[in-house]
């Protein structure tokens, strides 16, 4: 190693390369590990191969699902949804293959004002509420005029990266204090929360914190608080059924949806209806009676009950392991990060990307309450499939600075 | 040194990778292998339920039609209202739909109300809805931008004749299914096959251009033609209603009449009926208000169905009787058939005839008894003893043979629904035997008798008795038909012959001379029965059947007519006098319609009667000498030269030689002339009375004959009625004696 260094300090560099490295090692003086992370290598391609596949099946899908809704809702056109995707899918390549070469303890720099500018953000919906976007009683789209994004996505990026970089800054020890370990992270959670609360989106409110408290618990926090949290956050909820009439027949059409199939229970009946009736085959790919108007968002949130038609338990099966193979190898990158905000980092986005996919599956299977959650890289929305390739990008550039494994 | 992640970083990280990467993961696969794989065919069912809509087509019904084409059922073009409730808005709207519905189609506002509610997305709300109805829920639909109410095609039943041939073709009920008599038998064959349309649909339930449509056309019912007569079954019932009300009949009258040569009912009918248009509306009076007051729901509608019950039930298949005296037709016949007896076997009636096993003597309906008799005589007195003595010489084993090849013991297979047969005796004693040769103590359906009596008029083959002759199809080409079907010869076709002249002398001579029609040679029997078993139940001995199956013409049979009266009231009630009047006047119609020429005996044609011919600005001279050649007589009225006006009015049929009175240069006096009552007078009485008032008479019924205690028992106008003078009466002779049972 020393020998390596010693070669490349002699070789003739260019005078502008050495000048960015050399900055660029000034300004990671500040943070406490910048000097020992590994020179930027080769990207994880089984992440790659993996994120590709899964986009190019989500995108398949998501033109079965989209037809009939776009059919109808697009005057005729079926591949008004494909297409809009498709676009955003590929300017998400770009994207992720540009994260992939970005330095990724630069982001350290960015975390405080992501965040900041995330809740600002989020806090427009009472400052200029005109330009957010209403759709079925909830405001949670901002429009740009070419297109609309959720601004919760930005924050899922921003809780990520501010946790990240807090707790590697803080280190185990101040980590397991309350002070430091946990008071900052709530606040940030709870101004999070309260401002999705204006729009309101739940789901986004429960990934979000879902996924920081994964980011702390890794970053050293006490168990002890996760303990009695999760403690008083069950008896909570237990209270809060118990007390309210509408969350106990929530809970009871959750629990069995034919009980009210024409109202509270439709969405529900109807994701189980293309679920079950695709069977072990599936009625074949394109072939769904359930998208014609009957799922709810065959696009976006039901466009697994979709998959689960069409393909049936096999089809619906390997997907599931595609997601499953991602996170894995996610988490393998967030293991063998070259530093502690790599591994936190690494571990955040793909926990994101976990969470968000199991709360989706949970939901359109029944085994969770009904609440919109996208399937990543299935659902539609053009924006947030952008952002979530260019985490991917992130992890790929965690990836590239990933140790040599010793005696490999 | 790299500054990795800490150990317990890679501890929590390892935790986290196993909950969210398999944990989960697993736990959806898990609940996808249930919902895809174990319950597979449950979501598969309410899927497919809700993706396709499945519309009925109804097909029309078939026509019934009789013998000769003329309709006695159709089905016509009316329309069904049907809701596609999952399109409906809101609350309000269905509540809208349900109140206007209910209201214009008179129907149960809650019942269309929970229909509304269902929210399906194909209810019936109501069938057969007339166009102007249609018409009105058109307007609401249009007025209220209602796009869940369809209106679509549909027939309904009606029957153009009311309660013509009810019992036979019954009805159907309110979805067109049959329910009762032709129209339950053959409802397979009328109702046709429903058509479907099965399509794909969105949750809107709109057909979707890209997905499959199945279509099965509606295949339209089939027609029936059948056996009836509608001019003989006009007949019947109408005859059939003289006899109810002459006789305040208590417990309905029914008739059959058959083609003898083909086993074709022509006509079968009982009185009181019903309207078919109308067929749950009770139509007994008595009923009706019993009905109603009887407050306990249960119990009234219990009440109810086994009113209407009664009222439908065709009492000519499903209501066994003892036969009576016209049982006698049967065991003469395998007496005659078997030699036991011939024309020249003299009998012998005290007026009762000990039979061993049994205390009493049995009696002879004519207690002082009919002395030395042949065969014929015997038949035409219809003479309890010898037909016991007849009874006793074939012997219980040959008779119950004979009784079950009558086909007797088996329904005769009619193609219509509820038929019974009757009981049999349970033991074979001797008495048995004796009262089984006169009819007595065992029961046969009215239908099985009169198929037995056709084997002995038709050359002694029993015949399949059926309805339907033809089904043709919705273009009206026969696709089946129906004919003579043999069931077994009975007997010879001498033994029928014998049997034919024997039964006609019971009619001209015998104890069924009231059913003498002038012209034509009817064959026939009596019949008066005690109701055994009634007695039994309530102990009145009073109450009779009274019967007479007769067939025409006997030389040539075509046609057997039976005719029953359960429990006439007007004293007395034997066939011969209640019953056999009635074969008279049906056989009068039935004989010239079936074009049958009539062969008059002199004597008739002394009585026959004539059709006055116009004279009107003849000379007297002239009118005379016309009036003479169409067998009448004159005398004038006035002093002119020529007839200016003339009673009875030129086209009356009246007597032979009634004397017509010509006006010369004067008219007819305008005056009026009150009915007499000329019933139970002699016809020379009666014709004298109706005469000195100016009113000219017509005669019927027995008119062969001068013998026995003949009397006016029916006048055409009711005594007391204002008629213009010259008005002809017809008077209807009887043989009050005829009181054989």
């Amino acid at each position: 190693m020393t020998a390596g260094n010693m070669k490349k300090k002699s070789d003739p560099v260019p005078i502008a390369k050495q000048k960015s490295e050399l900055r660029t090692e000034n300004k990671i003086q500040e943070f406490p590990e910048r000097e020992r992370l590994p020179k930027r290598g080769k990207l994880d391609e089984p992440l790659l191969v993996l994120t590709l596949l899964l986009l190019a099946v989500g995108l398949i899908c998501l033109f079965s699902a989209s037809y009939s809704v776009a059919y109808y809702g697009q005057d005729g056109d079926s591949t008004y949804y494909i297409v809009k995707q498709g676009i955003f899918a590929a300017a998400g390549i770009v994207a992720m293959l540009a994260a992939s070469r970005f330095n990724y303890h630069k982001l350290h720099y960015l975390a405080m004002p992501v965040l900041i500018f995330s809740l600002v953000l989020l806090a427009s919906i009472k400052i200029v509420p005109s330009m957010w976007v209403t759709i079925n009683n909830a405001r949670r789209w901002i429009s740009l005029g070419f297109t609309t994004f959720q601004p919760s996505e930005i924050s899922k990026f921003a809780v990520i990266l501010s946790f990240s970089s807090l707790a590697t800054i803080w280190g185990p020890k101040k980590m397991h204090t309350f002070r430091w370990g946990l008071l900052p992270f709530m606040l940030i959670i709870g101004a999070t929360a309260g401002l999705l609360y204006l729009e309101p989106h739940l789901s986004a409110t429960v990934i979000i914190a879902m996924t920081g408290l994964v980011i702390i618990f890794l970053g050293g926090a006490n168990i002890a608080w996760f303990t009695i949290g999760g403690g008083a956050a069950g008896a909570f909820v237990f209270w809060f059924i118990k007390t309210h009439e509408y969350a106990q027949t929530r809970i009871n059409v959750w629990l069995d949806p034919f009980s009210d199939k024409l109202n509270d229970g439709w969405q529900g009946v109807q994701s189980l209806l293309a679920i079950g009736s695709g069977g072990f085959w599936g009625l074949g790919l394109g072939q769904s009676r359930q998208k014609h108007l009957f799922l709810p968002e065959p696009a976006n949130d039901f466009i697994f009950s979709v998959i689960c038609e069409e393909l049936g338990f096999i089809g619906a099966v390997l997907i599931i392991l595609l997601f499953a193979a991602l996170i894995w190898r996610g988490y393998y990158i967030a293991m063998h990060a070259g530093d502690k905000f790599g591994t936190l980092l690494a571990a955040g986005i793909t926990t994101q990307i976990a969470v968000q996919t199991v709360f989706n599956l949970g939901v359109v299977t029944g085994l969770l309450p009904i609440t919109g959650a996208a399937l990543p890289f299935f659902s539609y929305g053009g924006t947030s499939l952008l952002i979530q390739l260019g985490e991917m990008g992130l992890l790929l550039a965690v990836s590239r600075r990933m140790p040599a494994p010793k005696g490999g | 040194m790299q500054r990795k992640a800490e150990t317990s970083t890679m501890r929590r990280l390892i935790f986290v990778a196993v909950m969210l990467g398999a944990v989960c993961f697993a736990a959806v696969i898990v609940r996808l292998f249930k919902l895809q794989v174990l319950d597979f065919g449950f979501y598969q069912k309410e899927a497919v339920t809700q993706q396709t809509k499945d519309k009925t087509l109804y097909p029309v019904r078939g026509a019934i039609y009789d013998r000769n084409m003329k309709a006695l059922a159709i089905s016509t073009g009316t329309e069904m209202v049907t809701l596609e409730a999952v399109k409906i808005e809101d609350d309000k709207q269905g509540q809208l739909i349900a109140e206007t519905l209910s209201e214009i189609l008179a129907l149960d506002y809650d019942t269309v109300l929970a229909k509304v509610n269902k929210r399906s997305t194909y209810e019936v709300i109501k069938r057969g809805v007339d166009k102007e109805t249609a018409d009105k829920i058109r307007a609401f639909i249009k007025e209220n931008k209602i796009n869940s109410i369809y209106l679509v095609g549909d027939s309904s039943r009606s029957y153009p004749y009311g309660n013509f041939l009810s019992h036979v073709l019954g009805f159907v009920g309110t979805d067109q299914q049959g329910l009762y008599g032709l129209e339950k038998q053959y409802d397979d064959v009328l109702s046709g096959t429903p058509g479907r349309v099965i399509t794909a649909t969105n949750a809107r339930g709109e057909e979707m251009p890209f997905q499959y449509e199945m279509y099965y056309e509606a295949e339209d019912g089939r027609s029936l033609v059948l056996t009836i007569d509608e001019v003989l079954q006009h007949y019947l019932e109408k005859n059939l209603e003289i006899a109810l009300n002459d006789n305040k009949v208590q417990n309905k009258v029914t008739g059959i009449v058959m083609d003898v040569n083909t086993g074709g009912i022509l006509a079968m009918a009982t009185l009181p009926d019903f309207d078919l248009n109308d067929p749950f509306t009770i139509t007994d009076a008595k009923e009706a208000a019993r009905l109603a007051s009887i407050t306990d729901p249960d119990e009234r509608r219990e009440e109810r169905s086994i009113i209407l019950n009664a009222q439908w039930r065709n009492k000519a298949i499903s209501d066994a009787y003892y036969p009576g005296s016209t049982f006698k037709i049967v065991t003469m016949s395998v007496g005659l058939e078997e030699g036991k007896v011939s024309l020249n076997s003299h009998f012998y009636c005290g007026g009762s005839k000990k039979i061993e096993g049994w205390s009493k003597p049995i009696n002879c309906w004519k207690r002082g008894g009919h002395g030395d008799q042949n065969l014929a005589m015997a038949i035409k007195n219809s003479c309890n003893p010898a037909f016991m003595e007849i009874g006793q010489s074939i012997g219980w084993r040959t008779f119950e043979e004979y009784y079950e090849a009558f086909g007797l013991k088996d329904k005769t297979g009619i193609d219509l629904p509820g038929e019974s047969t009757g009981v049999f005796f349970s033991t074979r004693s001797i008495v048995d035997l004796a009262v089984l040769s006169f009819g007595q103590n065992f029961s046969v359906t009215p239908l099985q008798l009169i198929t037995a009596v056709s084997a002995v008029a038709n050359g002694g083959t029993l015949l399949k008795p059926y309805l339907v002759q033809s089904v043709l199809d919705a273009e009206g080409n026969t696709v089946a038909s129906c004919g003579r079907t043999e069931v077994r010869q009975v007997i010879s076709a001498d033994t029928s012959a014998l049997m034919a002249d024997l039964l006609e002398g019971v009619v001209t001579t015998g104890t069924g001379k009231n059913a003498y029609t002038a012209g034509y040679r009817v064959a026939g029997k009596t019949g008066t029965s005690e109701k055994k078993d009634k007695e039994a139940l309530t102990g009145d001995d009073s109450l009779r059947i009274s019967s007479f199956v007769a067939f025409a013409p006997a030389d040539d049979p075509q046609i057997a007519v039976l005719i029953i009266l359960d429990e006439p009231t007007v004293q007395p009630v034997t066939g011969g006098l209640t019953v056999a009047p009635v074969i008279r006047r049906f056989m009068e119609e039935a004989m010239p319609y079936l074009n049958v020429e009539p062969q008059y005996t002199e004597a008739e044609l002394q009585q026959k009667d004539e059709t006055v011919p116009s004279v009107k600005g003849m000379g007297r001279a002239e009118a005379e000498t016309a009036l003479k050649n169409a067998g009448l007589s004159s005398r004038t009225s006035g002093s002119g030269d020529t007839v200016t006006d003339q009673i009875p009015a030129a086209g009356a049929v009246v007597a032979r030689n009634s004397t017509v009175i010509l006006y010369m240069g004067e008219s007819v006096p305008d005056k009026l002339i009150t009915m007499p009552n000329v019933r139970g007078m002699s016809l020379n009485q009666a014709k004298s009375a109706l005469q000195d008032r100016g009113l000219y008479v017509r005669i019927t019924g027995v008119t062969n004959t001068k013998e026995g205690n003949l009397a006016v028992t029916k006048q055409s106008i009711e005594a007391e009625t204002q008629v213009a003078f010259g008005t002809v009466v017809t008077l209807e002779i009887s043989d009050m004696d005829q009181r054989a049972e």
